[in-house]
């Protein structure tokens, strides 16, 4: 998320102004939709941050209990044909999963951002270009592309998967955001900015930018939602790391041994409701944003803190 | 999904062979070990086989038995040897094309009587000619002399007089008949000798193989291979099958689902879960899976390589491992697990020094000796050794034994990393020497021990670091083993036995590979309509669709039940 500090706010003319950080709360709070999805994102959170709180195993991967136990209180979703706890493998694969969600997603939505309000501010010949390369980016289609970078990539390390997936998540937020620029480029607050005889950078950063931020968070959440499900599609495949922890390797490893097939459900249902359910709280915060995003419901102000 | 691992039983080693004069085995129809009340009669004929075993692509219809990537499907099937050994039976011989064979004193020659009556599926005679051209066309094609004999084994010359084959050979070649007389396939030379075949043997696409064999293609598509019963073939009265079904499975998925549902009644890959997947589902679903080969550890040897190349290191990484936990976790139970001496069980019982093993205290896992080992060395669990393994990306079954192996190690002071490669990238590390430890398992099995152990310790199949090494990866090299190898050839069974048992002692000694379970012949056998199956009592012939010319043996034997 982009983090903006305002050096010396321009004179406003609009009265009652609210802090677009403030407007955010208002908005998830006012939601129940929105409350729902930020709630069920806070609780991954802390799994995420404290797994030794919610298991006492410290190292799931280890086959410690006999395989194809039956759910019980000594082992929650019971243990897959590797001898493994399922219900432990789950609480600690939240983290590698959220961070994927995270930093995927804010990285793609820092690329949508300096191409989409670039090429929208710039014009000319730039933005022909960008355009044109947003463009084309958005045609291909994204997950045979994201399996055949990950395939050539060489698998396996978190870097690689991070890498693919900004790479391929970027262009939808692109488009979007230089609509969006492109129709606040001649306004007058633009207008006196530059008159003033501000740089192009801080206009852009602190004039523009600010003014987008719902879009942007918008983005954010669904930037984070394709790479959670990218994410998972890629380690389910078996392009991610093997030995890692997280739902996509969870699912990997029960697809391989034919969960479903012999005795092990929950092996794979478990890690698959949680891919959803960390999608579905991004989706649900979403919601937030469309009604703060939507100019003519309410007019975004600057923020003095990202959100 | 983990590729099937087709363990094509090239001999590029060598093999040994009784010494017992040639037995004619009788060809006996045996009993499928659970439909007891059946007799070991002619069977009437009918019925149909669907092999399920993963060919990972679809099918290109070339037959050639000289190209390794197809000869599984038409060895066995349509091409025949001369005489079938049993690697599972202590090498029992059944002649096939071959009536009889006869060595000369010093195993510099040997004279095989070729059978009469056999006819081409296109209808000319088999003569002891075709064998002969068979033999000379490897000399003159080198690349379609698969088993190096006319450069490793000596073959001086291959000749025909009657029915009478002659072959000539520079040194005692015993060890090599496995090679030549089982593993070779028959061509008929009016075929193999003229056109584009005789121009490029080893490219060219034999699409309508003319073989001896029990079935012919009829048709092959790339979805699918129809064999259909060879009606003149030489046993008389077989095969009793009429058809044989074989589906190009591009994974494993479709085809263990083929075999849980009965669509397919033959499979030869490894299945997860196989009591709920695939036993649980019918009573007549049964798996035997006889092993035939160690998976295990291959430490770089090299001084440069400075842990993997430190005695104790290895001996703490043997010890440290609990092998029957790594065959129930990693491998649900069916694969066995090994054991230090190399020596593969209860396949090769006869070789197996079970003494010695326990001697070394090799018999069951000691944490607190390789604790012991380490801590000599200056590291403990919370100081551990760093250490990499690099394994082959896909084969589940081998991660999920390392993940076990991993815990093994680092309960007594070793850190181990796992590597996931690409199989390219993987075997290119390891050829090369470009590793640390790797997990991996020789790719051809023989009649005894000999052969794998030949394999991993003879210096003659290693290679300075960055050179391509044909087996021995570790770069073991100890003139004490070699020259036991090599006695191997010229010695009678008993010294046979003897030798082999001084080698695995070695492997106990330096511990230069260190075995973990025992790679096995993927077999899963459906009996509602289909009986003969090779069975753990009635191990007629190695089991698994991909061993050639094993298949053979198997289409000979089985009949359908509905058809009696």
């Amino acid at each position: 998320m982009t983090t903006t500090a305002i050096t010396a706010p321009p004179p406003e003319k609009a009265p009652a102004r609210t802090r677009a950080g403030g407007g955010l709360w208002r908005a998830v709070r006012g939601n129940r939709k929105a409350m729902a999805g930020a709630v069920i994102l806070l609780v991954f959170t802390v799994v995420a941050a404290f797994p030794g709180l919610f298991t006492s195993v410290d190292h799931p991967d280890e086959a410690n209990f006999a395989p194809r136990l039956a759910p019980s209180t000594a082992h929650l979703l019971g243990t897959t044909a590797l001898g493994q706890d399922i219900y432990s493998q789950l609480v600690h694969g939240t983290r590698e999963s959220l961070v994927i969600a995270v930093v995927a997603g804010a990285l793609a939505t820092v690329l949508s951002v300096i191409v989409g309000v670039s090429a929208a501010y710039l014009g000319g010949l730039a933005d022909d270009l960008l355009s044109l390369l947003t463009n084309v980016v958005l045609v291909i289609p994204a997950f045979p592309l994201v399996i055949i970078l990950a395939k050539y990539a060489g698998k396996g390390s978190l870097t690689v998967i991070l890498a693919v997936l900004v790479l391929t998540g970027w262009s939808y937020g692109a488009n979007q955001l230089r609509a969006q620029a492109l129709s606040l480029r001649n306004r007058d607050f633009l207008e006196s900015a530059r008159v003033r005889g501000e740089r192009r950078s801080y206009i852009i950063v602190c004039e523009v930018l600010p003014t987008m931020t719902s879009l942007i968070v918008a983005n954010f959440l669904g930037a984070a939602l394709y790479s959670v499900l990218s994410a998972a599609g890629l380690q389910f495949l078996g392009l991610g790391d093997p030995n890692s922890q997280s739902w996509g390797t969870m699912l990997y490893w029960a697809q391989n041994q034919q969960a479903l097939q012999t005795g092990t459900p929950l092996w794979s249902l478990a890690p698959g409701l949680c891919v959803a359910l960390l999608g579905v709280a991004f989706a649900l915060v979403n919601y937030a944003f469309d009604e703060i995003g939507n100019p003519a419901l309410r007019p975004v102000r600057r923020r003095r803190k990202g959100a | 999904m983990r590729p099937t691992r087709i363990l094509a039983a090239a001999v590029i080693g060598a093999l040994a062979v009784t010494a017992t004069a040639c037995s004619e085995t009788k060809h006996k129809g045996g009993s499928d070990g659970n439909d007891a009340t059946q007799s070991s009669g002619p069977k009437k004929k009918g019925g149909t086989v669907t092999i399920a075993n993963t060919a990972g692509q679809t099918w290109t219809c070339n037959f050639n038995p000289f190209n390794p990537a197809v000869y599984n499907t038409s060895i066995g099937f349509v091409y025949e040897p001369l005489i079938y050994v049993n690697a599972l039976k202590n090498q029992a011989e059944t002649p096939m094309l071959a009536k009889s064979y006869k060595w000369n004193a010093d195993k510099t020659q040997i004279d095989f009587t070729i059978r009469s009556g056999v006819k081409w599926n296109d209808g000319k005679p088999l003569t002891a000619k075709d064998v002969a051209f068979t033999f000379n066309l490897m000399k003159r094609v080198r690349s379609t002399d698969l088993y190096a004999l006319w450069t490793t084994a000596g073959l001086r010359s291959a000749t025909a007089s009657g029915d009478q084959v002659t072959l000539k050979f520079d040194k005692a070649a015993q060890p090599y008949f496995y090679a030549f007389a089982h593993q070779v396939a028959i061509v008929p030379e009016h075929v193999f000798g003229t056109g584009a075949a005789a121009a490029h043997p080893d490219t060219w696409v034999d699409k309508k193989p003319v073989g001896t064999g029990p079935f012919e293609v009829n048709p092959c598509s790339p979805n699918n291979i129809q064999y259909t019963a060879n009606p003149d073939y030489w046993q008389q009265g077989k095969p009793y099958i009429q058809k044989v079904e074989y589906p190009a499975y591009l994974d494993n998925g479709p085809a263990n689902l083929d075999l849980a549902n009965g669509k397919a009644q033959w499979g030869s890959q490894f299945i997860p879960g196989i009591k709920q997947f695939y036993l649980d589902k019918s009573p007549d679903n049964h798996t035997w899976s006889p092993p035939v080969l160690n998976v295990g550890i291959y430490p770089n040897l090299d001084p440069s390589h400075k842990m993997s190349s430190n005695l104790k290191v290895r001996r703490a990484i043997s010890y440290a491992i609990d092998r029957d936990k790594v065959s129930k976790i990693g491998v649900g139970g069916q694969e066995p697990a090994a054991n230090q001496s190399g020596i593969v069980t209860p396949t090769f019982d006869t070789y197996y020094d079970k003494a010695a093993v326990e001697k070394a205290g090799f018999d069951k896992p000691d944490p607190a000796r390789a604790k012991k080992l380490l801590g000599e060395l200056g590291y403990s669990p919370s100081k551990p050794l760093k250490l990499k393994i690099i394994t082959i990306t896909g084969y589940t079954d081998w991660d999920a034994s390392l993940n076990v192996i991993k815990q093994n190690l680092k309960a007594v002071g070793i850190d181990l990393t796992v590597q996931d490669l690409a199989q390219q990238t993987m075997v290119g590390k390891l050829y090369t020497g470009d590793y640390d430890l790797a997990y991996y398992n020789q790719q051809t099995s023989g009649p005894t021990p000999y052969y794998e152990l030949r394999q991993m310790l003879h210096s003659a199949n290693t290679a300075p670091l960055g050179k391509n090494a044909t087996s021995n990866y570790q770069r073991y090299k100890n003139p004490k083993v070699d020259q036991l190898l090599n006695d191997y050839a010229s010695a009678d069974e008993t010294k046979q036995v003897e030798i082999v048992k001084q080698v695995a002692q070695y492997m106990i000694d330096d511990v230069p590979v260190i075995p973990v379970v025992e790679a096995v012949d993927w077999f899963q056998y459906n009996t509602k309509d289909i009986a003969g199956w090779p069975t753990e009592d009635n191990p007629y012939a190695q089991p698994a669709a991909y061993n050639f010319p094993d298949t053979g043996q198997v289409l000979t034997h089985l009949y359908s039940k509905s058809a009696q």
